[in-house]
């Protein structure tokens, strides 16, 4: 957003739509109507009929691929449209995102780590609207205190926003377009990353400017955020909206009716019902008081057949462990022994930073880990064997595209997963570390990859799944233990706790 | 150097269902001729300033004299740009290259000179090359030092060593027949060293594109935790793109000094920036957005022509420094732009 634009737009909205406490003025309209998007000649929005009335609170649903982040990039005016109509209030607009009253949350939130909140709330924003050179800090700093009071953080306005907790951050950027005047605000897949806490209070503050009178427009994989915070759920497959209910029409079970085809359904109901079990092979890995990174000391022995499940809240070193056991974080002290010929695979937690090349064919990012595989005696890559066997995994995974040459960073979010768990499988070990397995991803390749993490560990396998999402454990872990302050708790075995009981440890 | 990433090629795009034909055929041609335009803009500007200079100058430019002389001259200074797309694809810079060779030209006439055989001399200056390459590695990926900073130190040194070695002066004495011949032996009537420098292009070619190393170097230089948590060895990949980059600038020097029967003490600087020229021409086309051997090549050309052209209509002296020089920012910043434009239509979220 330029400071032109942000110029206008506080001139369009008198300071009192935007006061503290009180009503937000409502929205207009949002009509969409037959909005069409391809990219090449792959058609992603097939006619997008849709009205957003002010005052609604939409969870936008629909499995990895489905369109939504490109719908909602095209309303801000990211991407351009193949065809269809806008309109605002009547009026026809190119993109909502010039508009002051329409925020944005996309998942990089565009906020500077090295300033502070106050300043981030002050990005872009035109200082010459205030009378005078000088800059009124007293009162700006009193006016942030109010906004961020508004989605309910109590943080100093100093505090530097690279110190805050992804959720936190995501608060301050929903705190910047209100303080824009934002009566509209759209949030892609915000809560995917963070941890259960940091989405509980996400939530409660969008919930909180909804009830102020704002139109929120939510992309969201998790059913219960979606029962417990909207009133309307737009279910989007494949580029055309399939279903569109008010949220009190729908339970649990009607949302995984909608949103599960049969096919997947019969996974679900094979992954969480099934018996455990016992797992408890041979011993391929074993952590003894090992410290690195956070951790502190930790004992773990991962046996053949076994899924172990470790969870904590971010800070607690959760991550290390995973990096300890897969060997890509040297010890400080303690001993790593791993069986003769193990091997391990790691699905690191931060897709975006970590997963993969995003220029690169999903193809290379498939075989990287295992090219020796395809080498012919001149160490020359077989490609035509390796293209094979990448279809396979790419079929197995159903990664979508399904053509081996699509550019990874096109990929969405579940199908970059899909990907990095590809590679794990392609390259064969003994031991899969996987760290946050389903971040991001929807219901139905959820209940995927947790049938094929149960068929990995049936295969002989031992699989370490380090998550801070609790469905996780529940789903698929035989033993979980909980990781506090870089030291780890007791195993329990999964069967003999609930969430509940398990939160409380956390 | 991020800035030279970009999503792009997907080279092994193969379809086998067909499909992928299919909708190659459903888009637009304009879309289509856009694309292709973009893709090889540079491979149609070379051929169109080949056409201009052999209608403008007629009589000089398309003979076949001009046209091996022009050759037999950028041999040399295209190996050495083939030895840059190693390390830039891996993402460092190695600027010790051109120094390197100076280096290993001064070195190896003194071997000549004292009486070598010409076998000797090679393996001897290919050793010294190499070690200078490996020297930059352990202090980039060893200790940690910036590359940018490392290797421009390295190059004033092996500038400070040539004076010392030639005490200033210009090394020629004894260097004999068997030794020039071993790069201007001609075959067809074209210099040997056009032949090694096509020889090492497919050589490096098949490595860059056919083998484990080239994919192995590209995830390293396009993101380095992202490769090192897949399991690859980014220091041993980065510190072998340093040694085989030294390796080859050694090869550049032994090849310079045969090439010309002689080698002064400042020789080497001047090859720096054309081969950093012509390897992000490179980057801007065949594999757009990532260093690639033959887009180097026809980098190679582009300058060579360019200036030879210029030179043969009667530019004045200065222009091939212009036109290295423009011929660079231009590369780069078409990258940068290319770059920008995808970043924009780029999937912002996950
Ligand atoms: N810039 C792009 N170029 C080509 N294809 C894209 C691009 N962005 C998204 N896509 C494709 O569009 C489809 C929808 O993606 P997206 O809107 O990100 O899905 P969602 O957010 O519903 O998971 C996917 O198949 C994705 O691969
Ligand atoms: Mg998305």
């Amino acid at each position: 957003m330029d400071a032109t634009t942000v110029a206008t737009g506080s001139a369009a909205s008198p300071e009192g739509d935007r006061d503290g406490f009180g009503q937000i003025e409502p929205a207009k309209d949002i009509v969409i109507s037959g909005l069409r998007k391809s990219f090449g000649s792959t058609e992603v929005l097939g006619g997008i009929d849709l009205t957003i009335r002010g005052g609604d609170f939409v969870g936008l649903m629909g499995p990895n691929g489905a369109g939504k982040s490109t719908l909602i990039k095209i309303l801000d005016g990211v991407y351009d449209r193949s065809s269809g109509q806008i309109q605002y209030g009547g009026e026809a607009v190119s993109k909502l995102g010039e508009r002051p009253e329409v925020g944005f949350i996309h998942q990089d939130l565009g906020l500077v780590d090295e300033l502070s909140i106050s300043d981030n709330l002050r990005l872009g924003e035109q200082p010459m609207r205030r009378i005078g050179p000088f800059v009124d800090r007293g009162r700006e700093r009193e006016a942030a205190v109010r906004a961020l009071a508004n989605v309910g953080l109590e943080l100093p306005v100093e505090t530097l926003i690279g110190q805050l907790s992804p959720g936190e951050k995501t608060l301050v950027a929903i705190t910047r377009v209100l303080e824009r005047g934002a009566r509209v605000i759209f949030v892609d897949e915000a809560t995917s990353t963070l941890p259960p806490h940091d989405s509980h209070r996400l939530i409660e503050a969008l919930k909180q400017t909804a009830a102020r009178g704002a139109t929120v427009i939510m992309v969201s994989h998790k059913l219960s955020e979606i029962l417990d915070a909207t009133n309307r759920v737009v279910l989007l497959l494949d580029g055309k909206i399939v279903a569109d209910s008010p949220a009190a029409s729908l339970d649990r079970s009607a949302l995984v009716e909608m949103l599960v085809t049969r096919e997947k359904e019969d996974v679900a109901q094979e992954a969480t019902a099934k018996p455990r079990p016992a797992g408890g092979g041979k011993e391929l890995l074993r952590l003894e008081d090992v410290k690195g990174g956070l951790i502190d000391g930790v004992d773990l022995i991962l046996k053949s057949g076994e899924i172990v499940g470790l969870t904590g809240l971010p800070g607690s070193g959760l991550h290390d462990v995973a990096h300890l056991a897969h060997g890509t974080m040297k010890p400080r002290g303690g001993k790593v022994v791993r069986a003769a010929g193990c091997t391990s695979a790691l699905v690191p937690p931060h897709r975006e930073t970590q997963g993969g090349f995003l220029e690169q064919s999903t193809l290379e990012n498939l075989t990287i880990s295992s090219l020796s595989r395809w080498r012919s005696p001149v160490r020359l890559l077989r490609g035509g064997s390796e293209r094979r066997d990448a279809g396979e995994v790419m079929d197995r995974l159903s990664v979508r595209p399904a053509d081996p040459g699509a550019v990874f960073g096109t990929l969405s979010g579940g199908n970059k997963q899909k990907v990095v768990f590809g590679r794990a499988l392609l390259s064969g070990p003994s031991v899969y570390v996987l760290c946050e397995p389903t971040r991001g991803v929807d219901v139905g390749t959820r209940m995927e990859i947790y049938k094929l993490i149960e068929d990995l560990a049936s295969g002989g396998a031992g699989v370490l799944v380090v998550t801070s999402d609790s469905e996780d454990l529940f789903a698929i872990c035989n033993r979980i233990a909980v990781v506090v302050d870089g030291r780890l708790g007791a195993f329990i075995e999964a069967e003999e706790t609930n969430p509940q009981q398990l939160e409380a440890f956390i | 150097m991020s800035s030279m990433k970009s999503a792009d090629e997907a080279p092994l795009a193969v379809d086998e269902k067909g499909s992928g034909e299919e909708s190659r055929a459903a888009r637009g041609i304009g879309d289509r001729v856009l694309e292709y335009t973009a893709e090889y803009g540079i491979v149609i500007f070379l051929i169109l300033m080949c056409v201009g200079f052999a209608i403008w100058q007629s009589g000089t430019f398309p003979t076949s004299r001009n046209i091996k002389s022009l050759l037999g001259n950028q041999a040399i200074p295209g190996i050495l740009a083939l030895a840059v797309v190693l390390p830039l694809a891996a993402g460092e810079f190695d600027l010790s290259i051109a120094a390197n060779l100076g280096f290993c030209s001064v070195a190896s006439a003194e071997f000549a000179s004292h009486g070598m055989t010409p076998a000797l001399v090679i393996v001897l200056t290919l050793m010294i090359g190499a070690a200078i390459g490996l020297i930059n590695a352990a202090i980039v990926v060893g200790i940690g030092v910036n590359a940018f900073i490392a290797t421009l130190g390295m190059s004033t040194i092996l500038a400070g060593g040539n004076l010392l070695l030639t005490n200033g002066n210009t090394v020629f004495e004894g260097i004999g027949e068997s030794f020039t011949s071993i790069a201007t032996t001609r075959v067809f009537g074209i210099e040997i060293v056009v032949l090694y420098f096509l020889i090492i292009a497919i050589v490096a070619w098949y490595a860059m594109e056919r083998t484990p190393f080239g994919r192995y170097l590209r995830a390293t230089g396009m993101a380095r935790e992202a490769a090192r948590l897949a399991g690859i060895s980014t220091t041993r990949r980065l510190a072998g793109a340093f040694i085989v980059a030294g390796t080859l600038s050694g090869l550049c020097g032994v090849l310079q000094t045969a090439h010309l029967g002689s080698a002064a003490a400042t020789v080497g600087p001047e090859f720096l920036l054309p081969a950093y020229a012509a390897a992000f021409l490179g980057a801007t086309t065949i594999r757009r957005g990532m260093f690639n051997v033959w887009g180097t090549v026809v980098g190679v050309l582009v300058l060579a022509v360019g200036i030879n052209g210029l030179t043969l209509a009667g530019a004045p002296i200065w222009v091939p420094d212009v036109f290295n020089g423009v011929a660079l920012i231009v590369a780069v910043s078409a990258a940068v732009l290319v770059a920008r434009h995808r970043e924009r239509a780029k999937p912002k979220t996950t």
